[in-house]
């Protein structure tokens, strides 16, 4: 087995993995697409591409068979298995405090019962707190501050 | 036990380092001697065997990918068949009992597993909830994910 | 930039002829991938551009950046593939962490000002 047939396995490998990728791809837009709400669309993308990712980083390792490559590539997949996620995981959170609506046909919603019941007890935005005290009771108008000056200017 | 692949990985680097030869080969060499030296290691502190420990990882993880492609294949299904037949819900599971690190690996696997999302975690640190796509029955849907804490509690942080 | 695109393509097929690299079928059938890989993913970057401008509320268009970004870092590494080149793989790990920055970004301004409309 010389360099020619390691070279024929690698290239058939990554063929298989970035064709299993790309569809993988292609379906987690078409389900971004489709699905009723924004929860369902996050399970769309978040499965979808982080798959698809894998297999285009693993045929560009089966393609070359470089060793700078593989230590990229193998960061770049450890990377992404957790920041995907957790990403995802951000953007619902933020989604149902701000209170987007689930789908019509959803069963059931423990987070709001939970959020309504008061056993998530989350204090308020420290910056949204200030805001609040700022206008209740606004500061007197110091004209030796230079930038209360200009900005009266 | 993933504490002793880090010692396993970390000696390896050592030995590379002290062999002064950059090389695959030589980082091989330096895993396979490191570990020799974390098997002997973990026998002495009272572990069980760490090449079986070893298995139970790599076991885990062709577990993990082969739920993670379960659920891709779901996702297809659902996009390209015409009438959506979803019952989601979201619900909570318990996870009081973890340590943190475990919580936050419970929950990307959570995430990257078929039909479900990890929403939110309570203040306290003793829910997490869960947005689950096809819960018509919600005891089923705990003990599916009852399941996949016990095969990573059995796989890595036993 | 020193020298243009179409002279770079140039340049790594002269390198990939100078270190005789045989075209093999597989090769062939990797590279008939590539395109319609490169083309797929035309499509599909156009369709979340349009989500991400179009889409009725602020987490679609969140949803669709984050989607974009993981996208992008695809058609970085069809490239590589495509150039014979290891000088573009750095972009990959560098895109993919500046992706999470701007998801976290997002979902902040999400839960601070992001009512639905």
């Amino acid at each position: 087995m010389n360099a020619t047939h390691i070279h024929l396995v690698g290239d058939l490998l990554a063929a298989i993995c970035l064709s299993f990728g790309l569809f993988f791809m292609v379906v987690g837009v078409i389900g971004l697409n489709r699905f009723p709400d924004a929860y369902g669309r996050l399970h769309a993308t978040t499965k979808c591409v982080t798959l698809g990712l894998l297999g285009f980083l693993l045929a560009a390792i089966f393609h070359r068979l470089h060793l700078a490559i593989f230590t990229k590539a193998v960061m770049t997949i450890i990377f992404v298995f957790i920041a995907n996620p957790v990403g995802s995981h951000m953007i619902a959170k933020a989604a149902h405090k701000a209170g987007y609506k689930l789908w019509d046909k959803t069963l059931s919603d423990e987070l709001a019962e939970d959020r309504e019941s008061g056993r998530l007890t989350q204090p308020p935005e420290p910056h949204l707190v200030d805001e609040a005290t700022r206008a209740a009771n606004p500061p007197a108008a110091d004209v030796d501050d230079p930038i209360s000056m200009k900005r009266a200017m | 036990m993933i504490r002793l692949v880090l010692l396993n990985i970390a000696l390896a680097v050592g030995w590379v380092f002290l062999a002064a030869t950059f090389t695959p080969v030589s980082f091989l060499a330096g895993l396979a001697f490191a570990f020799a030296v974390t098997s002997i290691y973990a026998t002495a502190t009272g572990h069980r065997g760490y090449g079986y420990h070893l298995f139970k990882i790599v076991r885990f993880g062709v577990y993990f990918l082969s739920i993670l492609i379960k659920a891709n294949w779901q996702i297809a299904y659902e996009a390209a068949t015409p009438k959506l037949n979803m019952t989601p819900r979201i619900i909570r599971y318990p996870v009081g009992h973890m340590s943190d690190i475990e919580k936050t690996t419970l929950a990307n696997s959570i995430t990257l597993t078929p039909g479900t999302l990890v929403v939110d975690v309570s203040d306290d640190g003793e829910y997490i909830y869960v947005h689950c796509m096809y819960a018509k029955d919600r005891e089923a849907a705990v003990r599916d994910l009852h399941e996949l804490a016990t095969n990573l509690h059995e796989g890595v942080f036993s | 930039m020193m020298f243009t695109l179409a002279q770079h393509v140039e340049h790594a097929a002269e390198a990939a002829v100078a270190a005789d690299i045989d075209a093999t079928w597989a090769r062939s059938l990797l590279f008939g991938v590539v395109d319609v890989g490169v083309v797929a993913l035309f499509v599909t970057i156009m369709w979340c551009l349009y989500r991400l401008l179009r889409g009725p509320q602020l987490v679609d268009r969140a949803i669709a950046a984050d989607t974009l970004g993981l996208q992008v870092v695809g058609l970085v590494v069809l490239l590589t593939i495509k150039l014979e080149s290891l000088m573009y793989f750095d972009a990959v790990l560098i895109m993919s962490i500046m992706g999470f920055a701007s998801t976290v970004a997002f979902a902040q301004y999400i839960a601070r000002h992001g009512k639905p409309v």
